[in-house]
């Protein structure tokens, strides 16, 4: 993959991922290791967080569509690989924190995805995103 | 294993524990850590995984 092409983007927003039961990968484990990467690699990078928890939801029964949604986070990998965190060391110890919310864009549970991050003056110190546990 | 904290002086004390019970090996400031890469400066701290995302990269397969 490092002879890819770049994206600028982690992930088509044109593209709706769907659970589906046939067509299925033939290398299941594979997904699950790519998967397992970049979960990894949120450590550094908030950017694809909201990517990477979405191929994270089809990890039963990934088919090569969600394999390739994957490969598309790496394209977007590719064109910043150094980008990370950065801690600056003369910053106000002010506590902000930022959400947001996409109302229910699941299609088949109705749960919305949430995405939230917390700086710490200019310190990026906490962020998330995920599937609400219920209906709201 | 890793210490961090802003007393310079209780590191220095907790590795000399450390020591006298393990025998450990200082390794000075964390530059590499479990495919973290941390780069320090006065202006603070800088984290990535430049790497590791490099060795992903080189190890996905397309199909």
């Amino acid at each position: 993959m490092l002879g890819c092409k770049t994206s600028t983007i982690p992930m088509d927003p044109q593209i709706k991922l769907h659970s589906k039961k046939s067509h299925l990968l033939e290398d299941i484990s594979m997904y699950r290791r790519l998967i397992r990467q970049l979960i990894y690699l949120t450590n550094t990078r908030p950017d694809i967080c909201f990517a990477v928890n979405h191929l994270s939801q089809f990890l039963s029964a990934p088919t090569m569509t969600h394999y390739q949604a994957a490969l598309r986070v790496l394209c977007y990998l590719k064109t910043n690989l150094g980008q990370g965190l950065f801690f600056p060391s003369d910053c106000p110890l002010q506590l902000k924190g930022f959400c947001d919310s996409d109302w229910a864009s699941c299609p088949k549970t109705c749960r919305s995805v949430t995405g939230f991050y917390i700086l710490l003056g200019d310190s990026l110190i906490s962020w998330r995103s995920k599937k609400k546990h219920t209906v709201s | 294993m890793n210490l961090t904290g802003n007393d310079v002086q209780e590191i220095v004390s907790v590795k000399s524990q450390l020591d006298y019970f393990f025998k450990i090996k200082d390794l000075g400031q964390l530059k590499f850590f479990l495919g973290l890469e941390v780069a320090r400066s006065s202006k603070g701290i800088f984290i990535n995984q430049r790497k590791y995302t490099l060795e992903l990269l080189d190890a996905a397969v397309l199909c």
